[in-house]
């Protein structure tokens, strides 16, 4: 029965998709996953930012100004949201915002999404050293240096369905 | 006086007139004499006194003498039936009444008369071959001349008395005659009257069935016994009931036929208690109708629009180009690096197992 389920299951995914889903995903859409996360982290900042300023305008319109902060401190914060949502994504699902868009899941050694600690100290290797990915373009098996370092996997699975931890 | 006993005389009396008849007597030695033997015999018998056998006139006075014991017969039969239809009209008296009955003794004194009066007849006749000196003398005889009144009732009972000495044989001379002229005249009348037709022209049958109680016939006659001897197997067993259903006009009948109203009398929770289902179901081929099922439905639609996180179509085609071009950099990459294609298997120790 789960062997029909899943026959069909795969129909659902255009010529070619099917096959490839779980199999390890390339460079490229990894590297789409990176901007989008990127951008949505920077979005958040500017939304933050922008809340920020809004909340300073309603306390003082007559001495409004805009928040005059250090490009240090954005990055920081920026650094940090884009930590903090990586690492709550990853543990949870597997999925990042950009992860989510492309199709594209995390795994850790038991297929399952990683533990939140995996998935933390992966995130901020991956904020601080986002040069790292590009080695799954070079590697046999799509793996980049966090995948290596903390023995994770990134696959294509369009499922909406998140693995449940084997056993 | 007695009931006269029309045709219930077993012997034969000696004074019967044989009419010749083709169909022959009973009696073999009757058929020996002659019709004019009878005659002779007959007037021998009655006629003693004067006895002439040789006489001329002595057949036709037979002829007349027994003509009119005949008629005298047929008279005293009619009398006799009178005198009793008027004697039961009276009251009832005592014995002698029978002695004393004026209408019997008035009745056997006309018949008395009238035997007397066939044998002066009979002699008259007889005698006209010789003389009517006697017969004359007879009439004037001068005792009618003393006492008209004694003689009269001494005539009457005189003559009543010869009635009744001489009425049974009158009687069965009568009898016997009409027991043979009244077949010969009934069949001589069947031969020339057309009976049916007769019936058929003058009866009017339907006034007739008209009056005719149907109800009262009905009800003394006994159905159940008559259909109890009727074979009804029999009956259906020469029945045609193929020809028979054929000049049914079954259209006509089922037109009738309210289907609705038989189909609402149907306990259809009863026939689908009684149905084995699951051997229904295990006969189907369930894989088949739901690949068939499947083939026709589009799932992806179905289970975007049920998760609502699948992609849509714009969101697809992106996914699918980052693959295409994971895919076309790994294999530059590869064939860069000179080396096989990579094993993209998610967890080969895992697929193995």
């Amino acid at each position: 029965m789960s062997t029909t389920q899943r026959r069909h299951e795969v129909r659902v995914f255009p010529a070619g998709a099917a096959e490839r889903q779980g199999a390890r995903a390339g460079v490229a859409s990894r590297t789409v996953v990176m901007v989008i996360d990127a951008a949505y982290a920077a979005g958040l900042v500017a939304v933050g930012y922008a809340v920020w300023a809004g909340v300073r305008l309603l306390r003082g319109p007559r001495r409004f100004a805009w928040p005059e902060i250090g490009l240090e401190v954005i990055v920081t914060v920026a650094l940090l949201v884009a930590v903090s949502i990586l690492a709550s994504a990853w543990s949870s699902t597997g999925r990042s915002p950009g992860a989510r868009l492309m199709g594209l899941r995390v795994i850790g050694p038991g297929g399952t999404p990683p533990g939140f600690v995996r998935s933390l100290l992966r995130a901020l290797t991956c904020v601080m050293f986002p040069i790292g990915l590009f080695w799954s373009a070079f590697s046999a098996r799509n793996a980049s240096l966090q995948d290596l370092v903390f023995s994770t996997i990134v696959v294509y699975d369009w499922h909406e369905r998140t693995p449940a931890p084997a056993g | 006086m007695d009931r006269i006993p029309i045709g219930e005389h077993q012997e034969e009396p000696d004074n019967v007139v044989r009419l010749p008849s083709t169909s022959g007597s009973p009696d073999p030695t009757d058929e020996e004499m002659s019709y004019e033997d009878a005659l002779a015999a007959d007037a021998d018998a009655d006629f003693d006194e004067d006895e002439s056998e040789a006489a001329p006139g002595s057949q036709i006075a037979g002829l007349m003498e027994q003509g009119v014991r005949v008629g005298a017969g047929l008279f005293a039969a009619g009398a006799n039936a009178l005198a009793d239809a008027l004697r039961a009209t009276m009251p009832a008296g005592d014995d002698e009444a029978e002695h004393t009955d004026p209408a019997a003794t008035i009745a056997g004194a006309g018949l008395g008369a009238a035997v007397t009066a066939a044998e002066v007849a009979a002699g008259a006749a007889k005698q006209v071959a010789d003389t009517i000196g006697p017969a004359i003398t007879w009439l004037v005889e001068p005792r009618f001349a003393k006492d008209a009144g004694e003689m009269a009732a001494g005539a009457t009972r005189l003559l009543d008395g010869q009635w009744k000495a001489s009425q049974a044989e009158l009687v069965n001379a009568a009898s016997s005659f009409l027991q043979v002229l009244v077949p010969e005249i009934a069949e001589s009348l069947a031969d020339q009257v057309d009976l049916t037709s007769l019936v058929r022209d003058r009866v009017d049958v339907n006034a007739i069935v008209d009056d005719v109680d149907i109800e009262r016939i009905l009800e003394r006659v006994d159905l159940d016994a008559l259909v109890d001897r009727i074979d009804v197997n029999e009956i259906v067993d020469r029945v045609d009931l193929e020809r028979a259903a054929q000049r049914l006009p079954i259209d006509a009948v089922v037109d009738r036929v309210d289907v609705n109203a038989i189909v609402d009398r149907v306990d259809v929770d009863r026939i689908v208690d009684r149905t084995d289902l699951v051997g229904i179901v295990d006969r189907l081929d369930l894989t088949a109708i739901a690949h068939e099922v499947i083939e026709d439905v589009d799932l992806p639609r179905v289970i975007r629009e049920s998760s609502g996180a699948m992609a849509g179509e714009t969101v697809r085609t992106v996914r699918m180009q980052g693959m295409n071009a994971d895919q076309l950099v790994a294999r530059v990459v590869d064939s860069v690096l000179r080396r096989e294609a990579r094993d993209l298997a998610a967890h080969p120790a895992q697929d193995d197992a």
